[in-house]
């Protein structure tokens, strides 16, 4: 498999993660595998604390949207890569993905009402602008196998859609 | 052979009236398909006729919703690989709506 010199992935992930990555990490396909289905797995996390603490409609809609949407794309990454044989790796990259999770977590856990609704949704929308920019930059053109790079192609919209839909509720939270 | 001619347009006069009298003769109803594919509506924009019926048909592994803004019709959840219930329009209007687990997916359906 051919290895990508990601460079940006420092850059791309910092937002996400606030990790420090200090290396540019090379990544097979099994390694990108692994990044999707960790980014996907980390949003459903962030999305399923946000139902226990938040009471904003908008915040638990959204909420519940990344649930169902990132679970949707983690399964179709669970059956293509039983499909292909391939056994997700894990890696640098989404193990600084883990531990700026963890960090995020961390810094909202004490959080109450409006205080907590702001810090997730500004959360998410750097999270999914992080994600996309990692998608077209990095794992897309690092990506070998076709189906696996169309997979990733194919769920981009959605990330798209997540963004949008971000920006919409800090919006109508007020900054 | 005059009063044939009269009486053939007594009754086309007759026929005439009837039918005004009945209002506008619609076409037949159809049935209109919009697919929902890569989280948009497809087309977008609908030009339909009153008493026209519309299905969404989801293609995507998310679920959607066709969600009209003031909430005067709405599908409900679509689910992936399903067909919505279907949405029959019976005025005229420019609807617009939305999904409303992803606002950013927006169309628009004219009845005429």
């Amino acid at each position: 498999m051919r290895h990508a010199t990601a460079l940006f992935f420092p850059l791309m992930f910092a937002a996400a993660t606030a990790a420090t990555a200090q290396t540019a990490p090379n990544l097979t396909d099994p390694e990108v595998a692994h990044v999707a289905v960790t980014a996907n797995s980390i949003d459903i996390a962030a999305g399923k604390f946000a139902l226990t603490v938040s009471t904003n409609a908008q915040v638990k809609q959204f909420a519940n949207t990344m649930i169902t949407d990132h679970s949707a794309v983690n399964a179709q990454a669970g059956a293509l890569a039983k499909k292909l044989g391939v056994t997700p790796k894990d890696n640098a990259v989404s193990q600084s993905l883990v531990v700026g999770a963890t960090a995020a977590h961390k810094s909202m856990e004490n959080l109450k009402g409006a205080a907590f609704d702001h810090a997730y949704i500004n959360r998410e929308v750097a999270y999914h602008q992080a994600v996309l920019d990692a998608l077209d930059k990095v794992l897309v053109p690092t990506t070998e196998n076709a189906e696996l790079k169309k997979l990733l192609t194919d769920v981009r919209p959605a990330f798209v859609a997540h963004l949008a839909h971000a920006k919409e509720v800090q919006k109508a939270l007020g900054k | 052979m005059w009063i044939w001619s009269v009486a053939a347009l007594v009754v086309l006069g007759a026929l005439t009236f009837t039918r005004s009298a009945a209002g506008p003769v619609h076409p037949t109803p159809q049935r209109h398909m919009i697919e929902i594919r890569g989280l948009a509506f497809h087309p977008d924009t609908v030009p339909l006729s009153v008493g026209d019926t519309i299905v969404w048909i989801n293609h995507d592994i998310f679920p959607h919703t066709a969600t009209e803004r003031e909430k005067r019709w709405d599908t409900g959840t679509i689910a992936p690989d399903s067909t919505s219930r279907p949405i029959v329009l019976t005025d005229r209007n420019a609807f617009s709506y939305y999904c409303m687990l992803h606002p950013n997916m927006t169309g628009v359906v004219l009845v005429k």
